[in-house]
C-alpha cells in the first residue's frame, strides 16, 4: 500500500490497476470513465475490473517488448497456433495462469517488427532511448519504464495516481512524458480522431498535472507515440494543441472534483441520479423526421 | 380542508423606493417624448452614413471594431459591442440598454434583459437571459459571490447580448459597410509594409513573452506565409490583450513541440527522485543487464516454438488492463 505521494518504480502492473493507494485514488482512465459514463459505473469497474479484449492483450505485449519492462512472453509452440485445438488451449491457459503474455508466432513476429520500426524512427527512437553509452560504456540508464506516481490534488485533497510508460531522464529540451499507443491507423486524421475518441489529451493532461505536483517547478508535456500494428509499422509522434490542453484541463478538474465529492458523500450516482429522463430528438433524427 | 391563500400572479417588489417611483414616471414620459422627438427630427440617412464612414476611418475605432478568439482549431471573429454602440450612435434615433431584472443569490444567477429600440420606426428587439454567477477557470466553474465581480460578470454577458440586439436593429448593409471600412482602415493604417507589420507584431508579442512559435501556432501558419487577414487577426488580439479584454495565457498556449525538443539529449548523471515500491512481488520486473541494447526484449520463453513448461520464471498476475484501447 502506498500512503505517501511520490514516484515509485517496480509497482507491478496488476497492483497499480487494483489501486495501490491506501483509501483509493483516481487514475487517468478513471477520470475519463467517471465523466464519460457515470460515478456508479466507474465505481463498479474500480471494484471489479474491466474486461480485457484481445486488442488490449496485443497492446500489452507491444508495450512489454517495446519498452522492455521485463514481463515474460510466451510464444505458442509451432503445432499450437490454433486456439480451437484442445492442445493449444491447454498451452495457452497454462501460460496465462503462469502470468505470461501469450502470443501466437505471427503476433510475436509482428510485435518484434514493431519494436524494430520504432527504434529506427528518428523521433520515437530517441523518446524511448533506454541507455546512454559513451565509448561503449554505459553511463546512464536513460530512463525508466512504467513509473507509478501518486499525489494529492491541491484543490480537493483527492488522491490521484498515474503510470508513465516511460520516465525520461532530465534533458536539454522540454520535459516530455511519452506514451506509447498501438493503433490500426497512424495517419494524422485518424490519430486526431483517436485522441478525441479515447480522450488521450485528457490522459496527457492528467499525467502532466501529476508530474507537476510531484516535481514542483517542472513543466512536463505529454507526447504520444502512435504505431500501426501492421507492416510497415508506421509511427506518428503527436503533441496536443493549446486548445485541446485547455479543454483537457477543464475536464480533468471536473473529474477530480466529482470523484472527491463522491468519496466525501459516499454516493456514486448513476447516469441520471436515479431520476426519470425525457429523451430529446437528436439533430440527425430531426433532419429525417422533424417538422 | 384546504386553506385558501391569496395569489398574486405577478411578483411585485415589497417596497418601492422613492428613486424607483420617480424612475417609473420618468420612464413613461421619456418613452412618449423620445417617440415624438424622433418624429420631429427623423434621421438623415446620408448624414448617418457620413458619420459612420468618418468614425470607421479612425484607427482608434477600427482597431476596436473586431474581436477574435480560437475555438475548434479555428479563429472565431466578429464585430465588437464597441462598434455596435458607435453604429447605433451614427444611425441615430436608436435607444439601447441592458437591465438586471432580478438577482437570485441563492441560485447564484441574475435574470437580465438587453434591448435596442428604433424610436423612429418603433421597432424594438429584446432578449431576456440568465447569467449564472460563476466563472470558468482552469480548475472548473468557480462561483462568484462578491458584488463587484457579479456586476462585472453581468455586464460582460449583457454586452454580448446588447451587441446582438443593436445589430439586429441596424440595416445589414449599414453594418457591412462599416466593417469593410474598419478593415480597410486597419490594413491601410500607417505606412508600414506587410513585412514591417509582421516584424512589429512579433516584436510586440515578444515583449509580452509570447514567442514567434506561439503566435504562428495561433495563426496556424509560419510568419512568412501570413496573409493580410492574419495580420488583422493579430492586430485584434494584440489590442484585446492591451486593453485587458483577454489574458495572454488564455490566447496563447504552451509552445507546440518541435522535432528538436524530442531529440534533445539527456543531461548526464541527472535523474528524477524515484523510490522503490518494495513490494514482495516487485522483483517480477527483471533488472536490465548493462550490455542490453534497445529495445530490450525480456527473456522470451518458448520463442523457439518448442512446447515448454511455463513453471519457469516468477508467477505473475493476469495481464493488466490498461488504457491503450485506442486503435484495435
Amino acid at each position: 500500500m502506498i500512503t505517501e505521494p511520490g514516484l515509485y518504480a517496480d509497482v507491478p502492473e496488476s497492483v497499480y490497476h487494483r489501486d495501490p493507494v491506501d483509501g483509493g485514488s483516481l487514475s487517468s482512465t478513471g477520470a475519463r470513465r467517471i465523466l464519460d459514463t457515470c460515478p456508479a459505473k466507474f465505481r463498479w469497474e474500480q471494484d471489479n475490473g474491466r474486461v480485457s479484449t484481445p486488442a488490449m492483450e496485443f497492446g500489452t505485449a507491444a508495450h512489454t517488448i517495446v519498452l522492455g519492462t521485463g514481463k515474460p512472453i510466451h510464444v505458442m509452440s509451432e503445432g499450437n497456433q490454433d486456439f480451437r485445438k484442445t492442445d493449444a488451449q491447454i498451452e495457452r491457459d497454462e501460460a496465462m495462469a503462469g502470468g505470461y503474455i501469450v502470443l501466437k508466432q505471427a503476433e510475436y513476429d509482428r510485435v518484434m517488427g514493431m519494436a524494430d520500426a520504432l527504434r529506427r524512427h528518428p523521433l520515437a527512437g530517441s523518446l524511448f532511448t533506454r541507455q546512454l553509452h559513451e565509448g561503449g560504456r554505459l553511463i546512464d540508464s536513460g530512463g525508466m519504464a512504467e513509473v507509478t506516481g501518486v499525489w494529492q490534488d491541491d484543490v480537493t485533497g483527492a488522491w490521484c495516481r498515474l503510470r508513465l510508460d516511460w520516465l525520461r531522464p532530465p534533458t536539454d529540451g522540454p520535459f516530455l512524458l511519452p506514451d506509447y499507443k498501438t493503433t490500426t491507423d497512424a495517419s494524422l486524421s485518424a490519430v486526431e480522431k483517436t485522441i478525441a475518441n479515447y480522450g488521450y489529451h485528457r490522459q496527457g493532461e492528467f499525467y502532466e498535472r501529476g508530474v507537476r505536483a510531484l516535481l514542483p517547478g517542472e513543466k512536463p508535456q505529454a507526447v504520444f507515440v502512435f504505431q500501426e500494428t501492421t507492416a510497415p509499422y508506421l509511427v506518428t509522434v503527436v503533441g496536443v494543441s493549446a486548445e485541446m490542453r485547455r479543454a483537457a484541463t477543464r475536464m480533468n478538474r471536473r473529474a477530480i472534483n466529482l470523484y472527491a465529492e463522491c468519496v466525501r458523500s459516499g454516493e456514486w450516482p448513476d447516469y441520471n441520479n436515479g431520476s426519470i429522463y425525457t429523451a430529446e430528438m437528436p439533430v440527425w433524427l430531426a433532419k429525417i423526421e422533424g417538422e | 380542508m384546504t386553506d385558501v391563500q391569496s395569489f398574486t400572479p405577478v411578483q411585485v417588489p415589497a417596497r418601492v423606493g422613492q428613486a424607483t417611483a420617480v424612475e417609473q414616471s420618468r420612464a413613461a414620459t421619456e418613452v412618449l417624448a423620445s417617440v415624438q422627438a424622433a418624429l420631429m427630427f427623423p434621421r438623415d440617412v446620408q448624414r448617418s452614413l457620413m458619420e459612420m464612414r468618418q468614425s470607421c476611418s479612425t484607427e482608434y475605432m477600427a482597431q476596436r471594431a473586431f474581436y477574435s478568439y480560437r475555438r475548434g482549431g479555428e479563429n472565431v471573429a466578429g464585430p465588437t459591442v464597441q462598434l455596435a454602440r458607435e453604429l447605433a450612435r451614427c444611425w441615430g434615433n436608436v435607444h439601447y440598454g441592458v437591465a438586471e431584472l432580478s438577482r437570485d443569490d441563492v441560485a447564484g444567477q441574475s435574470e437580465m434583459q438587453a434591448w435596442a429600440w428604433d424610436v423612429q420606426t418603433n421597432e424594438r428587439v429584446s432578449s431576456t437571459f440568465i447569467v449564472p454567477h460563476g466563472r470558468d477557470t482552469k480548475t472548473g466553474v468557480k462561483p462568484i459571490e462578491d458584488l463587484r465581480s457579479i456586476y462585472e460578470n453581468n455586464a460582460n454577458a449583457a454586452a454580448r447580448r446588447l451587441r446582438e440586439m443593436v445589430y439586429a436593429l441596424l440595416p445589414v448593409w449599414f453594418r457591412a459597410e462599416a466593417e469593410e471600412i474598419c478593415r480597410r482602415t486597419m490594413q491601410g493604417g500607417g505606412t508600414m509594409t506587410r513585412e514591417q507589420k509582421i516584424a512589429f507584431y512579433l516584436e510586440a508579442f515578444a515583449r509580452k513573452s509570447v514567442s514567434q512559435r506561439q503566435v504562428e501556432a495561433y495563426i496556424g501558419r509560419p510568419a512568412d506565409a501570413w496573409v493580410v487577414g492574419d495580420i488583422d487577426t493579430l492586430q485584434v488580439v494584440f489590442n484585446e490583450i492591451k486593453d485587458g479584454v483577454k489574458l495572454i495565457g488564455d490566447v496563447f498556449g504552451a509552445e507546440p513541440l518541435r522535432d528538436a525538443d524530442v531529440t534533445a539529449p539527456a543531461v548526464r548523471g541527472q535523474s528524477w527522485p524515484v523510490q522503490g515500491y518494495g513490494a514482495p512481488d516487485a522483483g517480477t520486473s527483471q533488472p536490465l543487464p548493462e550490455s542490453a541494447t534497445w529495445p530490450v526484449t525480456a527473456q522470451i520463453p518458448g520463442a523457439t516454438g518448442r512446447r515448454r513448461s511455463v513453471q519457469e520464471g516468477e508467477p505473475q498476475d493476469v495481464p493488466p488492463i490498461d488504457d491503450y484501447e485506442g486503435g484495435e
